[in-house]
């Protein structure tokens, strides 16, 4: 009993530093998670994204919560491209068992370093010019606004190539089903580079998404017997935890001091996740 | 300004459903590690690689494990709660539209819980 207390503790304690690293750095905590459980604690890749999943969806409903609050999630394109998100998230889900573990890892790594590039080198606008509402976006009020902290003022905007998001949506709920992450960063970028949104509110409405996108393929896991309790309880705890220090502490530190710090940190063990994986296929 | 309530509830609904399924799990391990479960003992080794096939039977007996799948159970239910909201909102703003849209994240959602093609 008292080996498996100091077990559970352990996770505990690296899920609480994969939160903290996680918020510190802007991504999700399953970004970090994945890469925990499988290499550090040798655990079993779909039971590690059945523990990532729930963890996922912790994280982000305080972060939602957050940019509620500042009224920078546009709520209407929010539910919109959850249709596509979901939908993507169930078929990631039903075709992870028949994936080969090889695979999930390459393409785990792959999408990490993905992840890293915009982290970097901050793509991306504060407010794009010239944006037009397309034929969608008008029909369905997609147009809003949302209030600049700095002046006050309220800042609209215009939303733009409405299905070419929906589809590159519906691929980043498939990696999430499949991975077991939010995919916050391909959502960031299917809003950004397709649609054109603000960046501030790009990533509002990415976090908004996120918990619902997780919670399509969690049930699926669950059911399956995918989510061991024992360890996802821990996890899920340790991940909050970190993620709300993390918050906190972010006020102190230097944004680009951390990124500077971990990004490479991060770079590596996405080469170490593609290794891996091919050294199984 | 007149959403701004709107958003603040359904901000309010998601951080009381994560708390509420974190209260569960912590009472979950708190139970664990005073009583043990009767699911048998647990191998670190067994942990990692297979799962445990959800029990909610267990639950009526007071199972910590099975308490520990409950509070999942209640964070995976979260989000689903907010879409569910969600459509309420677009109902009585009668955007019918939007309420066709949200009943369709809504009905993606379900068939995800009832763990649609999961048992294969």
């Amino acid at each position: 009993m008292f080996g498996l207390a100091s077990f559970l503790g352990a996770i505990f304690l690296a899920s609480a530093f994969a939160g903290l690293l996680g918020s510190l750095v802007g991504l999700g905590g399953g970004v970090l998670l994945i890469p925990l459980l499988t290499v550090g604690f040798g655990m079993d890749f779909r039971l590690a994204v059945g523990t990532s999943i729930v963890s996922v969806i912790a994280t982000s409903s305080g972060a939602a919560a957050a940019y509620l609050r500042d009224r920078l999630t546009n709520l209407r394109l929010g539910v919109l491209l959850e249709l596509a998100t979901t939908l993507g998230a169930v078929t990631g889900a039903l075709v992870a068992p028949r994936v080969r573990e090889g695979l999930l890892f390459v393409l785990f790594g792959l999408l990490l370093l993905l992840s890293v590039v915009p982290t970097a080198a901050k793509l991306g606008e504060e407010v794009p010019r010239g944006v037009r509402n397309d034929a969608l976006a008008e029909r369905l009020r997609l147009a809003s606004s949302y209030p600049d902290p700095a002046t006050g003022r309220s800042v609209p905007y215009q939303v733009t190539r409405v299905p070419l998001g929906m589809l590159m949506m519906y691929g980043a709920g498939v990696a999430s089903g499949l991975l077991g992450i939010g995919s916050g960063a391909l959502k960031v970028l299917a809003m950004d580079t397709a649609m054109r949104l603000p960046m501030k509110v790009s990533t509002a409405t990415s976090n908004f998404m996120i918990g619902v996108t997780a919670a399509a393929s969690a049930g699926i896991y669950f059911w399956r017997g995918e989510i061991p309790p024992l360890i996802a309880a821990p996890v899920a705890l340790g991940v909050v935890t970190g993620a709300a220090v993390g918050a906190r502490l972010l006020a102190q530190l230097s944004n680009r001091a951390v990124r500077g710090v971990f990004v490479p940190v991060l770079g590596l063990v996405a080469v170490e996740m593609i290794l891996r994986g091919m050294g199984r296929m | 300004m007149r959403a701004r309530p709107v958003e603040e509830r359904i901000g309010v609904l998601l951080r009381t459903g994560v708390a509420v399924a974190g209260a569960v799990l912590v009472l979950g391990f708190a139970a664990f590690f005073l009583h043990g479960s009767s699911q048998g003992g647990f191998l670190q080794a067994d942990l990692l690689r297979h799962g445990t096939p959800p029990t909610l039977r267990e639950l009526a007996h007071g199972d910590p494990v099975a308490l520990l799948q409950l509070g999942i159970l209640l964070l995976i239910l979260t989000p689903i709660l907010r879409v569910a909201a969600t459509l309420v909102l677009f109902a009585a703003e009668r955007d019918w539209i939007f309420v066709g849209i949200t009943a369709g994240v809504l009905g993606i959602l379900l068939l995800g819980l009832a763990g649609v093609g999961g048992c294969g």
